[in-house]
Parts: structure tokens; sequence; C-alpha cells
């Protein structure tokens, strides 16, 4: 979830399409495909991208783990700033100078995918048993055109963070997170009644990301469709979206968030749980480290996004796969280590023993887990949660000037009707996906 | 007229504050612990002091001093190949009859006026053919490029100035044009070359697209490239305040050091008295 691209992107990708044309395009598939292992198939070290601002914890323990199994063929990591790595790999590809393998934003991969920028890994890693269990929201876009280009390499699910503590204090049963909507709304102005500078619940007015990440599961629990997969396709149906903008309106309304929440771009949105002052707030699991780190003492449980009807709940699955960049020249040692990502070990000894979500998700039943109920909570977004999929995801939802951005602000800050404003955004969205 | 002196001191003063705070601000960021630093609303001073931020950006991937070295040995590469050039350029432009000079002079200066981002494009395909991708020394051609054409304009106009006597009692020395331009010019144009020399550096040391196009090793990034991967701490946009203000304190201390350095060339009057 790239938050905004700079202009640098433009310059970068001048030199993708620049060296489109006078580079050759064939991609350098090995003779026979070998059946994958979990360790190297030639020596020498692997060359990996993955981009900054991920979940840089997680990949290095799961890069050291495949180093320390083959110290034949190291994989040598590089960090690629964040901002700037969807120009970066399409500079690489266009070049030549590509790594072997990448971590990759997933919500970028159809874009790569569709440009024929990545290898097409079908008959190598479709038949692994391991396949069919792997998280669905990064299956559904590491596959284009039912070709398979990647798997996993870390999750980053949405759930419902709440504050136990004031919980308890506002008078609410502690083990029972609000399961709909109107219980959340209900729940927040009772916590935000505690008084002092605590509010019942956080929306992050000023960042596309964090809205679609922690806002979208609402409206998706609510039944609604968001985003416009493709030329034609109707975005924003269903009534969800208008009850979802409804029901954050009334939120700001209500005072149930801090009034600073507004300016939110994202820098400190990981930070707001943490500060205790919050009652409850969707965010990813990334933030059940950060807010012990933060705040020791602090009690807090974690629900599911709920929409309106009772029970109903949604997540966003985020996160990065691996992929491997055409031109890559050790497709066959990329292929293993996605082998050894998913295998039982690496997924219980490295993913669960970290408390980081499992890729696969008959994973979720582990001793690690079992000792941890906040990860085994936040493990269940796994199964209702889904990735958009769209070739013009940054400029439809991404973007900080886009439709859906947009949006949101008029439904959370102004007094404008509900209607005019979903139109405007569906009628912005569909003129993104048709020149996608 | 001591009242005077007061008020001119207190009006310097109020200057260095507002010049100074920003910088300020950032150094003691930079020394505040970990969740203090990313405080919202922030504090002004730190509660209590701690190194963990410049301890994360030490740890960083391959290490700070990989970096380090890195930054630093583009900017000399960068300022080498800039005075070899320019200074050469520069006499020849200033001193000497070459044939339509001022347009050749004119087309050099033209190159200030093309932003260097739209001539990263071709350069990094050829680098890329040549294998000056990944290189200190590619990079150090870039940053050269890009400096070339203001350093030319400071020399050539500062080769102008030096007072043809002096180059005519040379001549009557019997110095050659190259002795000539080693004993007379070079000495006269010490603060020309010294704030060329100064501008590559700065310029070097800050230059952070051109370092990202042409270096995709974790091993070959400069500082301006690490910092920008090393801050980012969630994909939703989180910020390690703390380590990029630590980031921004250790990459200011070459700009200082080096200026502070060098300014005791600025020597004013260094002409006076060379010419009746």
């Amino acid at each position: 979830m790239v938050k905004h691209w700079r202009p640098v992107v433009a310059a970068l990708a001048t030199v993708a399409l620049v060296g489109a044309c006078g580079s050759d395009p064939e991609p350098t598939e090995e003779q026979a495909v070998q059946p994958a292992t979990t360790s190297c198939a030639s020596s020498g070290e692997l060359t990996m991208w993955e981009r900054s601002g991920g979940n840089k914890q997680m990949v290095d323990l799961l890069v050291e783990a495949w180093n320390t199994k083959n110290p034949d063929c190291k994989v040598a990591l590089t960090y690629i700033p964040h901002t700037e790595m969807v120009g970066k790999i399409a500079q690489g590809i266009a070049s030549g100078e590509v790594p072997d393998l990448m971590g990759m934003d997933l919500i970028y991969a159809p874009q790569f995918e569709k440009a024929q920028q990545l290898v097409d890994l079908t008959d190598r890693i479709k038949s692994w048993p391991e396949i069919a269990t792997a998280s669905k929201g990064h299956m559904t876009v590491a596959t284009y055109e039912d070709k398979l280009y990647g798997v996993p390499l870390y999750a980053d699910v949405s759930a419902l963070f709440y504050n136990k503590d004031l919980f308890t204090k506002a008078g609410l049963d502690p083990e029972k997170p609000p399961t709909s909507l109107t219980e959340l709304k209900e729940y927040a102005d009772k916590i935000t009644a505690l008084g002092g500078d605590v509010k019942g619940y956080y929306l992050p007015g000023n960042c596309a990301g964090c809205n679609i990440f922690t806002v979208g599961p609402l409206m998706w629990a609510s039944g609604a469709k968001i985003e416009a997969t493709a030329e034609g396709d109707e975005p924003l149906t269903g009534d969800g979206v208008k009850q979802v903008l409804q029901f954050a309106r009334d939120m700001v309304k209500a005072g149930n968030v801090h009034e600073g929440d507004r300016a939110e771009n994202g820098e400190t949105f990981h930070l707001q749980f943490g500060t205790g002052k919050v009652g409850m707030m969707g965010t990813g699991n990334f933030n059940i480290t950060l807010a012990r780190q933060q705040n020791p003492n602090m009690k807090f449980g974690i629900g599911l996004l709920p929409g309106v009807t009772p029970n109903s709940s949604a997540s966003f699955i985020g996160g990065d796969l691996v992929v491997v960049p055409r031109g890559s020249k050790r497709v066959a040692d990329a292929v293993n280590f996605m082998k050894f990502l998913l295998s039982d070990e690496v997924q219980v000894e490295v993913y669960a023993k970290a408390l980081n979500l499992t890729t696969r998700t008959d994973m979720v039943d582990n001793k690690y887990f079992q000792a941890e109920p906040l990860v085994q909570d936040v493990a269940k977004a796994l199964d209702v949660g889904r990735t958009p999929y769209t070739l013009t995801f940054f400029e439809q939802i991404n973007s900080p000037q886009g439709p859906w951005l947009q949006m949101l602000q008029k439904a959370y800050y102004t007094d404008e009707s509900l209607d005019t404003i979903i139109a405007d955004a569906k009628k912005a969205m569909k003129t993104v996906a048709s020149q996608g | 007229m001591r009242r005077r002196g007061y008020l001119v001191g207190a009006v310097c003063l109020a200057l260095c504050a507002v010049m100074l705070m920003p910088l300020l601000a950032s150094v003691l960021a930079s020394l505040k612990p970990t969740a203090e630093a990313a405080a919202s609303p922030p504090t002004y001073l730190p509660g209590a002091l701690s190194l963990d931020s410049y301890q994360r950006l030490w740890e960083y991937q391959q290490g700070l001093p990989v970096y380090l070295f890195n930054s630093l040995g583009t900017a000399m590469l960068t300022i080498l190949f800039t005075l070899l050039l320019t200074v050469p350029a520069a006499y020849g432009l200033a001193r000497f009859p070459v044939p339509g000079k001022e347009l050749l002079f004119v087309v050099l200066l033209l190159a200030l006026i093309v932003p260097y981002q739209a001539l990263l494009t071709p350069m990094f395909l050829m680098f890329a053919k040549l294998g000056l991708t990944n290189s200190l020394i590619g990079l150090a051609v870039v940053h050269t490029a890009i400096q070339l054409p203001f350093s030319l304009y400071v020399l050539r106009n500062s080769f102008a100035a030096v007072p043809r006597e002096l180059e005519e009692a040379a001549i009557m020395d019997g110095a050659s044009s190259v002795q000539s331009l080693r004993r007379v010019f070079l000495p006269a144009t010490v603060p020309a070359t010294v704030t060329v020399a100064l501008f590559a550096f700065i310029m070097s040391w800050n230059e952070f697209l051109g370092a990202l196009v042409m270096m995709s090793k974790s091993s070959k990034f400069t500082l301006p490239v690490v910092l920008a991967a090393a801050r980012t701490e969630t994909s939703l946009g989180g910020t390690d305040w703390g380590m990029l203000q630590a980031g921004i304190t250790i990459s200011i201390i070459p700009c200082v050091g080096v200026y502070l350095l060098l300014q005791r060339y600025y020597v004013s009057g260094l002409m006076s008295g060379a010419v009746k």
C-alpha cells in the first residue's frame, strides 16, 4: 500500500519505457524444470529486493533462516525506498539489471503481471499442496489470466483493536468487542464519555491507504464492493457504502475521534493505538508488538472489523508476494526459496515463532499461536479477508488526490449529501478504470 | 554608539536563532528515546537522552560506515573529476583565442537549464551497457555532469578576472601556458576553486535521485538513499522520526566540517597590491 508516488516514479518509469524499446524482451527460460526443493539448485549469491516499510523484521528473519540452511546460495537482501519501488522495478526490468527474486507489495502485482514483467511460474509451483492453503488474498493477486506468478512473503491483515482498560472503565465487557457497526458506535460513545483526551474511535483523515485498510473492510462486511476491477465494472455498489459513510460521519459528529486525526497522513497512524487514548481502532497485526513496546501495561484485545448486520466481518489482506522479475538468472533457486517459505517448518518455526501471521491458513494452529491469543484472534481475519484486484489500485484508491480519499473526506467532514458524494466518486473511479 | 551596537547584536542573535532553530530541533529529536521521538504532538526538549536512534541507523542493513564510505567516496571523486575537467576548460575559455568560444561557453551553460532528471534516463541506459551502474565512479560521473556547467561558469569568470599584467609578467619570465596556470592562475583563483569544490561536495553528498537510479545493491547505496529506505516503518507511510533525525544530523556533520575547513581560503583582498 504505497501511500504516495512521487514524480520520481515518473522519471524512473521513463527509463523503463525507453529501455523496453531497446533491450531484448525474451525471458531467459531454463531448459528443464527441476522439481522444487527447499535448498539451492545452484551455488552463488542470490540477490533479492524488498521494499522498505514492509515487514522488515519478518523478511530479515526469513532470509536469515534460508541463509543458515543454504550457506552456498545465500540471499543478499536490498531494501529499496518504498515510495520508489515501482519505478525501480520497472527500470530494472527494462535495463536487465534485475534481482534474482523480489518481494513486492501485493497490490501492484496484477499491473506487473499484465505487463509481462514477471516470470510465469505456473508449471513450477501450481501443483504444490501448500498452494491450496496459501493466503487467498495473496494468491488472487498472484494470478493473472490463470497463470501463477508468486507466493506470499508475509501477510498484513486489518482487524479491530480495542483497549480493554478503557472498555472496563466505560462499563463494557472487555471480552466482547463490537460485532456490528451499531455496537461499534454505541461502545465508542460510552468510551468517549469517559472524558479527558480519550476518544472512542479513530479515523485517519488524510491517508487513503489507511482507510482502504481499515474502513474498506467495514464496507465489505456490509456487502458493498469498492473498486472497479476493470473497464465497465461498476465501483462502489451496495448499500454498505452509504451506510458506512453515514456511520463514519456520525462518529465524527459525535466527537468520537480526536480532532488531530483529520490531518493523519499515515506517518503516525501506527502509533495511535499504543497511546492508550483510543478506545477502538481498525489497524493491522503489526500493531500488536508495536503497541506493547509503546505501552507495556495496556491491556487490549482484537476483534474483526464488523459490518452493518451483527456478526458480519471482513478484513483487508495486505502484505507482500515473492515474485521473479523477468530476466532473473536464477529462477530455479527463487522457486526453491518460495518452497522454503511455504514449508511447515518455516511456517511454524519462523513466521509463528516471531508471532507473525503464517501465510498458510492450515498452519494457524501451532504451539506459538496457542500461547498468544492475540495472534490467534488476528489470524481469524485471514479467513474473512480479501485483497482488491485492479490494475489501477493506485489511481482509484491509494492516491492522496484520488476519488476514494476525496469521497471519505467529504463524508467525514462536510454535510454534503452522501448520494452526491458517492455518485461523484463512482464517476471518477470509472474514468480511471477505463484508462487502465 | 554603544546602544546601536547592542541593537545590531540583538538582530544578529535573532537571525541566528531563526536559522539554527530547525537544526537544533533536529539534533534534539535525534537524541530522544524512540517512543518520545515519535510522540504526537512532539515535545520540544527531550525528556531523556538516548542514542537508540543512532544505534538503529548504525546497524541498518550493511551498517552506516559502508554508506558513509560510499557517500564520501562519491563526493571526493566528484570533486576530483569536476576540477580536472573545469580548471583547464575555464583557463582555455578565459585566456585563449578559441574560435567561437563565446558560443561554446553558452552551449556549455545551456546544460544548466536542462533538468538533470531528464538526462538520467539515457545516462542510466548507457551506464548499464558500460558496466558503470552500482559503481561509485559511475555515480561520480553523473554528479560531475550535473555540476559541470555551474563550475565552469564560476571558474571561467574567475580566470577572466585575473589581471592581464600578472599573466604577462609570467610570460616575460619565460613561463609556458601550463606553468602560468600552475604558478599564477591557480593561486590567484583559490577562492573560486574552493567554491567549486565545496559545491560539488555538497551536491554529491545530498543527491538522491541519481544515486537511486544508478545503484541497486544495498552495499552501494549512498546516505540519502539509505535514509529514504530506513525511515519508513510501515507500508502506510509510518515514519521512524528518531532514526530520520539521527541520519540528518550525521549527514550534516561532513558538510559543516568541509565548509569550516575550506572557508579560510575565502580571503578578501587576495589580489590587492598585486598590480600597481
